[in-house]
């Protein structure tokens, strides 16, 4: 197996360095695997175990290793990205979601918004929680990424702790006052 | 939607205090809100409200999973 880093693995280290063009190639790169994680995340029927998620999160990661365009030896690099990715495939499906449930073009918007807003709870969710999030920032970029890779990307505390390079019991604290914040921003 | 609305300095302090009412037994944090030196009194309040959403965002595992759509 080989050492040498693959490009993809180059890009997410620029990305991850504020590299912007770097973060737009990574993330036209593994487009493709990430939607279709999304998709599995936000189309499980039952309430998916945070097991279950990480696997699909461990096997996204397994597909672009297998495809070559990632090195197996460069997961935390990997994980690192994943949750920023995933919020913005994620919200961007919300987005799109919620403007199909309106109607667009010819379609007419229906007139009964109680039936629409009805039906929309969890797109809704998703967007509320993505726009909270730049108050996370003010207090601690760390809440921010830990957000985007515990609800976003539905990753194991034990993941989050070893892409950021802290204890898990860092992660714990970062998303118990994470949702305390949200619940409050999420609440009027 | 409630936005922060805090300067830098009072993000930290609020960052920080926060963590130390974590460190606490639920049963202790009254105490220590109302012990607060005077200098955090702006910040009391949404201390306050943050620290009494903790049992419920617990028990109902808030955020827990992504809404299916």
């Amino acid at each position: 197996m080989s050492a040498q880093p693959t490009p993809l693995t180059d890009l997410i280290r620029r990305a991850h360095d504020g590299e912007t063009g770097a973060l737009q190639s990574v993330f036209e790169l593994t487009y493709d695997e990430l939607r279709r994680l999304a998709r599995s995340r936000l189309q499980t029927v039952q309430r998916a175990a945070v097991l279950d998620t990480t696997m699909l999160v461990h096997e996204c990661y397994l597909r672009l290793a297998t495809a070559k365009k990632l090195a197996v030896e460069d997961r935390v690099h990997f994980f690192r990205y994943v949750g920023r990715a995933m919020r913005s495939i994620i919200v961007d499906i919300a987005r799109g979601a919620l403007r199909a449930k309106r109607g667009s073009g010819d379609k007419p918007v229906p007139l009964s918004t109680t039936i629409c807003e009805s039906t929309s709870a969890g797109e809704a969710e998703v967007l509320r929680v993505h726009d909270a999030l730049d108050d996370l920032a003010q207090l601690d970029p760390r809440l921010v990424q830990v957000v985007e890779m515990r609800y976003f990307a539905g990753m194991t505390e034990a993941d989050i702790a070893t892409a950021l390079g802290v204890t898990d019991r860092t992660i714990r604290r970062d998303w118990e006052k994470a949702r305390l914040l949200l619940a409050r921003a999420l609440a009027s | 939607m409630t936005r922060l609305e805090l300067n830098p300095q009072s993000a930290a302090a609020l960052n920080r205090l926060l963590d130390q009412a974590l460190d606490l037994a639920p049963a202790e944090r009254e105490q220590w809100l109302a012990s607060l030196p005077a200098e955090f009194a702006a910040l009391q309040p949404r201390l306050q409200d943050l620290l009494s959403r903790a049992a419920c965002v617990e028990t109902s595992d808030f955020l827990g999973t992504l809404p299916k759509f």
